[in-house]
């Protein structure tokens, strides 16, 4: 009777250890496996002219206004989109350019991002590589547009 | 004491039917018995015990892991970004700062006005 519950007890012991190891080996990285990311651009206008500090910017806009030296900040638009590793996500810019994101690793919950800005004639004057982690934001600014410049916040979840 | 008296089809079934019950008997005897769970968790209080430490355990590790919450003391700096590479053409120019007193990184494209 007692080798009999001896016997269960390693048994459990046993099935115990082994869900532990599968439950750490796929759980772990398991969120790079066959995941999408899901990635968010706001695209700001910035320039020193009459409007102020869009209110659709959130807590962004405190950063934006400690960052730079305009008055005003627009939110031009907030495309959405997700994607798998690998695969790129492109989203239209004022004045014929582009924004491409390309996820390339998801690496303890932080999203390595390839993000390029194309111009109207299709040169990508700048190709970065950032991470990101989850809910962080990066800016990417410079691109004239009117009287102005853009500023394009990106992140990643 | 009653007299029994048997036809000769009872008294040819009645010695096999008592073997019949004699072999039935034995085999229950010989089944293993088997404890029920409460039995052996009752007489096993620390396998029960680390039983539901294991469990919590998983639960917590599968949350954790589901809100990516591992991560959070990696590589990236405390605003969660790093800048790992830039590419930049040959007519163009970055900057990449980060303003003293906020926690975001920028990457600043100076666009090329001469053309």
């Amino acid at each position: 009777m007692r080798s009999s519950h001896a016997f269960l007890g390693r048994v459990l012991v046993l099935c115990y250890l082994v869900a532990s190891f599968l439950s750490s080996v796929v759980t772990l990285p398991g969120s790079a496996w066959g995941q999408t990311v899901s990635l968010q651009a706001q695209v700001i206008y910035a320039a020193n002219q009459e409007g102020g500090v869009d209110s659709r910017l959130g807590s962004l806009a405190e950063n934006l206004k400690k960052t730079f030296r305009y008055s005003m900040y627009e939110l031009l638009d907030a495309p959405k989109g997700s994607v798998a590793l690998n695969q790129m996500w492109r989203t239209a810019l004022p004045d014929n350019r582009w924004l491409e994101i390309t996820p390339t690793t998801i690496t303890d919950g932080q999203y390595s991002l390839t993000v390029r800005v194309l111009l109207s004639d299709g040169k990508a004057p700048v190709n970065t590589v950032v991470r990101l982690r989850r809910g962080s934001t990066v800016l990417v600014g410079g691109p004239s547009h009117q009287k102005g410049v853009l500023i394009i916040a990106i992140s990643a979840s | 004491m009653p007299r029994v008296s048997l036809t000769s089809k009872e008294a040819a079934a009645f010695l096999p039917e008592v073997n019949r019950r004699i072999d039935h008997g034995r085999a229950i005897a010989a089944r293993a018995v088997r404890p029920g769970l409460r039995e052996v968790m009752w007489d096993h209080p620390r396998l029960s015990l680390a039983s539901a430490f294991t469990a919590i355990l998983l639960i917590i590790g599968l949350t954790l892991s589901q809100m990516q919450m591992w991560g959070l003391s990696g590589t990236t700096g405390r605003n969660g970004v790093e800048i790992l590479s830039v590419d930049v053409e040959e007519d163009a120019s970055v900057m990449v700062f980060q303003a003293p007193g906020t926690s975001i990184k920028v990457i600043w494209v100076f666009e090329d006005t001469s053309t």
